[in-house]
């Protein structure tokens, strides 16, 4: 007695969610359309890129492409499916003869297609689903400078070594230029009256420039009392 | 014509009654939650404005601006956005919560005028002072951590806005000491309930902010020989992070107010959505702890308490209005006859309705996207891999620009219409244009996350996708997503835009027309049944928040996982 009970308030709990199941997908007021398009969107943006962050550390893993497939492909197919494909089998059933026939099958038909499109990107997926991780294939070089300075009564002295891939070297104080070099050896003396104060101290500021002109690394010193 | 955006026809002592929410409204009362409201949309608009240089530089195919002009216009950004448009409208919010929602006119108007100059005058010094940096000060962005120097005048007008905001709050709490020691005794409604929480949680957030300013301002000035800069953090955060959490619970106020008024909905048990509002006065502010999760001066067992315990408190309140509020809208659609099938109820509300609409996007995405991803960073452990990268910026998007923006232009559109009685301008642009902003910023802030989350883009650097100068790291591979990002922020920005041409236009062209039908839930004021609301089905919010359990499960054991690999042990 209290199996069967069990059993029939489980298979109407499916059947109710079935049922529901099916009136969500064949709505089809403006608003319906648009929150079951955006839905959808949303959960294969998540899907897409979720699928490539579990990707990136289980590389081979080929279940995340199909996720990876599923995603890329429901971002679109969802809002096509409800906005296209479900008023026109709604309007289609209305009419008699081919039409109506065409209807009765187009849902299926449309998710079947659906299916066999994931499977077949997920088997093979081009390379623009699958994002790249490869985060060291920068094509510049490693610049590790090192600035050394000795501060007394009058000037401040600084010296830069393992300076390769720096083609300028220019130093500051409170916006003001105070001293440019052009070429190695990079050492140069500065004194402390031309240092402009800032909340009680003196602070200068070294950059680094390689042959561009781009900055490539900034030194920001306070200079002691 | 901007004086006559200010009649309306009160009676001879000043009151009048709202066509939409019945509620008596005091001339007073009134004029100021407009003051106030049109303020934000000014700071809308200048926030709005430099996030065209923000995004438009870290769209680097782009790279509008170089790395200094880059910092001021974020901080501008910033300022603007998180703050003073916030603030304006909280100060708003405040003044609807209280006098209008108990019927009284405001009291202490002089002080509430006082208090809008002294904001206004902070609010320009600070954009002032930002746009005028120069060495050896430096554009402070929100933070304006020491020892970098910003300019003496952004300190004292972060002080300036910040007494403002107090002094503007303070005709609220007078109300409410009126209504208790006048009123006719009982429970303060729920919206005044909620605006209450609100200002506890503001005034201690702007007391912290007083105090950790003064203290950068007397350093900056010279007045102190040092600042201790891990002191000055944690007094910082008290109002950098509680600014935002103003946001939150006057946001959730917000979607207690309009869900009601033109959505239908009714509190299905008030005596739980108030027991939530007391968890934020408890535990909402320490969840400021989780931008100093990285901090090494403050402790582990701090750190664990303030953001893996206290803060589940809030996390738990937030919960339960996840539920109430939707909840809320079922039953009482349902009560009105408006609820057919598992989710009819959603569907058939008044979706063209742009009040509603902004209201519901808000929830929605606020829970899914902000929520979410606010409670996973916000743990001790995980938060070592959101912190510093732009996943902390798609966070903070999912809640302000998702969540607390779109519920404040849902109430401009309310305020009007019911207030300012103007029709919307561009009726069909007006229904559209929540959809859009949430749409494309949606986008927008997904991108943002992953970008954090899959290559770890650092965030606050102008250029560092393209190339990192003097170094062989690359993180070019999240140029894919960077170039999503760009085109769904541009197009955010045009969906924010259009909100602004909406609003000014119908206050400025808007054709008068006192409030009625177009605002009133469908069904209008009368119910089908004499039921109480807490009879009638919520299977539909049951299943969402299903939905939303497994969005947070699959998210939360993801980024557990994430977490794990980093440090493999074994071969």
């Amino acid at each position: 007695m209290f199996e069967t009970s069990v059993v029939e308030m489980l298979t109407g709990v499916v059947r109710q969610g079935w049922r529901d199941m099916l009136s969500v997908y064949y709505a089809n007021t403006l608003i319906w359309k648009l929150l079951k398009s955006g839905a959808l969107a949303f959960l294969g943006v998540f899907c897409w890129a979720g699928g490539n962050l579990f990707r990136s550390y289980l590389p081979g893993t080929t279940f995340l492409n199909y996720v990876i497939a599923y995603g890329a492909l429901v971002f679109f197919y969802g809002p096509f499916t409800h906005l296209v494909i479900v008023p026109l089998v709604i309007r289609w059933r209305r009419k008699r003869g081919f039409l109506n026939k065409v209807a009765r099958r187009l849902s299926k038909v449309n998710i079947t297609v659906f299916i066999l499109l994931v499977l077949i990107v997920g088997t093979y997926p081009p390379g623009a689903l699958l994002l790249d991780f490869d985060v060291s294939s920068g094509s510049g070089t490693d610049i590790n400078p090192e600035l050394a300075c000795e501060y007394n009564e009058k000037t401040v002295a600084c010296e830069l070594t393992e300076a390769e891939g720096v083609a300028q070297v220019v130093v500051t104080s409170g916006g003001n230029e105070l001293v440019v070099l052009q070429e190695p050896p990079y050492v140069f003396e500065v004194s402390r009256d031309v240092m402009v104060e800032s909340v009680g101290q003196k602070r200068f500021v070294v950059e680094l420039r390689d042959e561009d002109g781009s900055m490539v690394r900034r030194f920001s010193r306070a200079v002691p009392p | 014509m901007i004086f006559g955006l200010f009649d309306n026809d009160y009676d001879e002592d000043g009151f009048r009654t709202c066509g939409v929410t019945g509620m008596e409204i005091h001339r007073t009362a009134e004029n100021h939650v407009k003051v106030f409201g049109l303020t934000a949309v000014v700071a809308l608009l200048v926030g709005g404005f430099f996030s065209i240089g923000v995004s438009m530089t870290r769209w680097e195919l782009v790279g509008l601006l170089g790395s200094e002009s880059f910092y001021k216009w974020l901080s501008l950004h910033a300022w603007n956005l998180l703050i003073f448009w916030m603030v304006f409208m909280e100060i708003a919010i405040l003044y609807v919560g209280g006098p209008m929602v108990l019927g009284r006119r405001l009291p202490i108007t002089k002080v509430a005028k006082l208090g809008w100059g002294t904001m206004v005058t902070g609010a320009l010094v600070i954009n002032y002072a930002i746009w005028t940096t120069s060495a050896p000060d430096q554009a402070p962005l929100l933070t304006s951590y020491a020892p970098l120097p910003s300019s003496p005048y952004f300190y004292a007008g972060a002080i300036v806005f910040i007494l403002g905001s107090v002094l503007a709050a303070l005709p609220f709490f007078v109300t409410l000491w009126q209504e208790k020691k006048w009123g006719e005794g009982g429970s303060l409604p729920l919206v005044t309930f909620g605006a209450f929480a609100t200002a506890i949680i503001a005034v201690e957030a702007l007391v912290g902010g007083l105090i950790a300013f003064v203290y950068a301002f007397l350093w900056r000035i010279e007045f102190l020989g040092s600042i201790d800069a891990a002191l000055y953090r944690q007094l910082f955060w008290t109002i950098g992070h509680g600014s935002q959490q103003i946001n939150l619970v006057a946001m959730v106020t917000v979607w207690y107010f309009l869900t009601h008024v033109v959505g239908g909905a009714e509190v299905v048990s008030e005596k739980v959505s108030r027991t939530a509002f007391v968890f934020y006065v408890f535990f909402i502010n320490l969840g400021a702890a989780h931008h100093l999760l990285s901090d090494p001066v403050v402790s582990s067992g701090w750190r664990i308490w303030n953001a893996s315990y206290a803060f589940y408190g809030a996390t738990f309140a937030s919960l339960i209005h996840a539920f109430a509020i939707p909840a809320g809208i079922e039953a009482g659609r349902r009560k009105r006859g408006q609820g057919g099938g598992l989710f009819g109820w959603l569907t058939n509300a008044p979706w063209s309705n742009p009040v509603f609409s902004a209201t519901v996007f808000s929830i929605i995405l606020f829970g899914f996207v902000g929520g979410i991803t606010g409670v996973v960073m916000g743990q001790l452990q995980l938060n070592m891999t959101w912190s510093r990268t732009l996943a902390t910026v798609g966070h903070f998007h999912g809640t302000v620009a998702l969540g607390t923006t779109i519920a404040f232009m849902g109430l401009v559109y309310f305020v009007i219409r019911t207030m300012f009685m103007r029709d919307l301008a561009f009726g069909r642009l007006a229904s559209a244009q929540p959809f859009l902003y949430a749409g494309t910023m949606t986008f927008a802030t997904l991108m943002l996350m992953y970008m954090g989350l899959l290559y770890s883009v650092p965030r606050r650097i102008h250029s560092v996708v393209r190339e990192i100068p003097g170094s062989d790291f690359s993180l070019s591979a999240a140029e894919p997503l960077m170039m999503i990002f760009g085109v769904f922020a541009l197009l955010a920005i045009v969906s924010g835009a259009a909100f602004l041409i909406v609003a000014l236009a119908s206050l400025l062209l808007g054709e008068r027309k006192v409030p009625g039908a177009d605002l009133v839930p469908d069904g209008g004021v009368n119910f089908e049944s004499d039921e109480p609301v807490h009879k009638f089905e919520m299977r539909g919010t049951f299943v969402i928040t299903l939905i939303f359990l497994a969005a947070f499960l699959a998210v939360y054991i993801a980024n557990w996982y994430f977490l794990s690999r980093l440090w493999e042990i074994g071969p």
